[in-house]
């Protein structure tokens, strides 16, 4: 895939998972003792960055099955969270209960980054489709 | 929708035909006819039961190179080329013709529709019906072709 394609794809993952990532956090900060400040905020978004740059770098090994790639992409958003997001900003603490709330948290944003990934591709298609349409009619 | 001058030159003094465009700006009904006199231009030998046959580019609908030999398909029928895909890919890529992935090129005039797949890659389907894979690699390239 292009360079451009990939920066393209890197900024959608980071900032559609900051935003459900963001969402998810503000909802549950009360119940898991979160507060939602300038520096978590910025905290989230780096860990959101560093997921989506991680993904871009693996995406580069050539991989051809789906279900190794959706694992692979998975274990990179996986230990940035919890390397980067658990170990070096501490940004929340390792106990069951955190640890639970932050797998459902990545896997939401990881959901969420593939659905926006789905979406993109029908819109492409859709817009294909009809220049496949238009080339008939003027042949 | 502009009007176009077609002009044709009958003579003996000329040995080969030429096609000459004058244009102010290129528009979209300009470049299809383009597309097609490219399509017409240029053809591929391939060989069927020991039989070479000239293939013009109009009638094929994709090249797909299996263990180092390349083939043309037709609608119904498929011919072995003496050309390398990378060869062929310098010689057509202007000529509506775009690698879908390693190992094909295929004739966009004879799509019939795309459907995404997962993991960013798309299916092609052809006007006979075959179903080919565009994969995540050429996709930009592909999309690129369609301007978009």
């Amino acid at each position: 895939m292009k360079m451009k394609q990939k920066f393209r794809d890197f900024f959608s993952v980071t900032c559609v998972s900051f935003t459900i990532i963001m969402l998810i956090y503000t909802a549950l900060s009360d119940w898991m003792n979160a507060d939602l400040t300038r520096g978590s905020i910025f905290s989230l978004f780096a860990v959101c960055a560093i997921a989506g740059a991680v993904i871009f770098v693996t995406d580069f090994i050539p991989v051809g099955s789906l279900l190794l790639r959706l694992g692979i992409d998975f274990i990179d958003v996986a230990l940035t969270v919890f390397i980067f997001g658990g170990v070096i900003l501490k940004l929340f603490s390792f106990n069951s209960k955190t640890i639970l709330v932050v797998t459902g948290m990545l896997m939401a944003a990881f959901v969420g980054a593939a659905a926006l990934s789905i979406l993109s591709d029908r819109l492409s298609s859709q817009a294909i489709n009809q220049k496949i349409a238009e080339m008939k009619k003027h042949r | 929708m502009k009007t176009m001058k077609l002009i044709i030159e009958q003579s003996e003094e000329y040995s080969e035909p030429e096609i000459t465009v004058k244009c102010g700006m290129m528009d979209e009904r300009l470049e299809s006819i383009i597309n097609h006199i490219r399509l017409n231009m240029f053809s591929v030998a391939g060989v069927k039961d020991g039989v070479t046959k000239v293939l013009p580019l109009s009638e094929i609908f994709y090249f797909d190179s299996t263990d180092e030999r390349t083939f043309v398909y037709l609608e119904n029928e498929v011919y072995e080329c003496a050309m390398k895909l990378y060869e062929l890919e310098e010689q057509i890529a202007r000529a509506n013709f775009v690698r879908i992935s390693k190992s094909c090129i295929v004739n966009i005039m004879k799509l019939d529709s795309v459907r995404p797949l997962l993991n960013s890659r798309y299916e092609a389907r052809l006007e006979n019906g075959e179903k080919l894979i565009i994969s995540r690699h050429y996709l930009p390239d592909f999309k690129r072709k369609f301007g978009i």
